[in-house]
């Protein structure tokens, strides 16, 4: 046993130094080998290790970004072509997958990666700094529940994406909602604008302007939201503060909202996304947190599932999109969504949501259940 | 105070000899030995061994060793262009053009002329087809030296893209009196002529 404790010890230092000592010389040249041959995953393995050890240049950047993306890990590829472009801001190789790399992952920087296109790539993806129809999408949703005084609801939307420039969006929307609640009819016809601007490829502002024309019974509560948002994209992480405020002639809501995304390394492309918001309303305060995870199931399929947790009155996400204001409000919220490619400039959502309403001035059923069903489409122009 | 002389002069001589070894290692190709031999007597605080071990690195192809050395010589001798050009070497090698840029600026900072630098920044910048500014750092070079046949060429080329064509053909003319049959300077010739042809057949449209 003493002998063969004795013999472990004389054979660490070989097992401690499996990982070979790499030269620059040498990795370029295989790496560059790997790269030819296509051999992603010890491309990938070779640049790891050679980063590691601070042997570090553009072009094996480059390759392990481009391994990356061959693989279809579209966040690790834009880090690794991220790198490259530090090094050489003027590479078209670097520009042109950097693009695509964003594309895939549904950055905010795409259309900012999009202006350092050669002329040539633009051309043929047809890509132009001002787009009046740079995107176009629909939204049909039906909520049902079984309660008495409570109708089903019904909700649509049409949106325009307007490019007005590399850096520079407005997306406009017209939403309508409605239901009868205890015989009367309550609607809501809404109007979006949502300016997006990319200051960097890391750092982004959204800001919005929301109006609702609420009426209830004929009596009308018209509402206002301003929003405000700043995110920031650091290599696997994106970080995001928000606030905006809802005024209505009933009450003035304020909301406050921490949110980090973290994306995780593999094909699968899966990420987290965690949102504490705060909102303080008629002198009172409250918290609500979601959690929502995504993935790339299949080729062109994406699913995503959320849960959330506080009392939703007058919360609004997705940058002031979806305000939830209706008379009674959710507790306790949990759903998934498909969302499935049909081409390059087509794709499809549905979504299914639970959610746990509390009813407003009841004493025997304090609470309901409402089922949620959506389908839309979003058309890239 | 002689205990001290003596001493000073001691280390001095031991200093020689290692930068001996180093010289004589470096020469006969044994890089990492020139290296090792250097790295016992570095000091951070020393300018001259810093500049050596970011040479010595560079040549042995250890790039991305070789750049904190220069950098640290940079930083204790800000105005010394000799560890700014050095660092440009390893920079080049690995690909790192914004900050071979960044480094030729700084030089044209403390020397506006500096002809390495300026030719250099020249051909980074005809390589990402920023003509106008080409043009400009190799017309210092050319100033300087009118019979230097690579800045002459480059701001033939730099010309001949700006569509600069009478500067271009004079330029390449005496790219060709300083390398007659130059293939680079006559292909340029060849190009200008065929403007020209194109250009003379073109009618011009009376109103």
């Amino acid at each position: 046993m003493y002998k063969f404790l004795v013999l472990f010890i004389l054979l660490l230092p070989l097992l401690g130094s499996s990982q070979e000592k790499l030269n620059f010389h040498k990795t370029d040249s295989i790496s560059y080998q790997y790269y030819l041959n296509g051999e992603w995953e010890k491309l990938i393995d070779l640049t790891k290790e050679a980063f590691r050890q601070n042997i570090d240049s553009k072009y094996m950047r480059q390759r392990a970004g481009y391994a990356y993306f061959m693989s279809g890990d579209y966040t690790a590829a834009g880090i690794q072509l991220k790198k490259a472009y530090a090094f050489d801001v003027t590479d078209e190789f670097t520009r042109e997958y950097l693009y695509y790399a964003a594309v895939n992952t549904g950055g905010e920087n795409t259309r900012l990666y999009a202006q350092n296109l050669p002329v040539a790539v633009l051309t043929k993806l047809g890509i132009k700094p001002f787009n009046p129809l740079g995107m176009i999408d629909i939204e049909y949703n039906t909520k049902i529940n079984q309660v008495n005084n409570r109708s089903n609801q019904i909700y649509y939307r049409f949106g325009i994406s307007t490019d007005l420039g590399f850096r520079l969006s407005l997306y406009q929307a017209y939403a309508y909602y409605d239901q009868i609640i205890s015989g009367g009819l309550t609607r809501q016809p809404e109007y979006l604008a949502l300016l997006k601007w990319s200051i960097s490829p890391d750092w982004h502002v959204r800001a919005a302007y929301h109006r609702l024309f609420t009426s209830s019974a004929n009596v009308s509560y018209p509402g206002n939201i301003g929003y405000f948002a700043l995110s920031s994209q650091v290599n696997r992480f994106n970080f995001e503060v928000n606030t905006s405020v809802l005024k209505t002639s009933l009450a003035t809501t304020q909301q406050t909202g921490l949110q980090a995304t973290a994306f995780l390394p593999g094909r699968s492309n899966l990420y987290f996304t965690g949102s504490l918001v705060g909102i303080y309303e008629n002198s009172s305060f409250r918290t609500i947190y979601s959690q929502t995870v995504g993935l790339k199931c299949a080729k062109n399929l994406w699913a995503e599932g959320n849960i959330t947790f506080g009392n939703l009155k007058n919360y609004s996400t997705y940058s002031t999109l979806y305000v939830y204001n209706s008379i009674d409000p959710s507790v306790f919220r949990t759903g998934l969504s498909l969302v499935y490619y049909i081409g390059k400039h087509l794709s499809f959502i549905g979504n299914f949501t639970f959610d746990q309403q509390e009813i407003l001035n009841s004493n025997n059923n304090k609470y309901y259940y409402q089922y949620s069903y959506s389908g839309g489409l979003k058309w890239r122009l | 105070m002689m205990l001290g002389v003596v001493l000073n002069a001691q280390h001095i001589t031991e200093l020689q000899s290692v930068y001996s070894k180093s010289y004589t290692a470096e020469n006969q190709g044994n890089y990492i030995e020139a290296i090792s031999e250097m790295k016992a007597i570095y000091k951070e605080e020393d300018y001259i061994s810093n500049l050596r071990l970011g040479w010595l690195n560079y040549l042995a192809k250890q790039y991305n060793e070789s750049i904190p050395y220069y950098k640290t010589a940079i930083t204790l001798k800000p105005y010394a262009i000799e560890a700014r050009l050095g660092c440009v070497k390893p920079l080049s090698a690995i690909g790192n053009w914004e900050k071979v840029k960044e480094q030729y600026l700084e030089i044209l900072k403390i020397d506006p002329l500096n002809t390495t630098a300026n030719y250099w920044l020249g051909v980074i910048y005809f390589n990402r087809k920023d003509f106008k500014t080409a043009i400009n750092l190799f017309e210092k070079v050319v100033n300087l030296y009118p019979l230097d046949y690579d800045s002459v060429i480059m701001l033939a080329w730099s010309k001949l893209n700006n569509s600069n064509y009478a500067d271009a053909k004079i330029l390449l003319q005496q790219a060709l009196i300083i390398r007659p049959n130059d293939p680079s300077a006559s292909n340029g010739m060849q190009l200008i002529s065929k403007w020209l042809e194109v250009n003379l057949k073109t009618p011009v449209l009376q109103k």
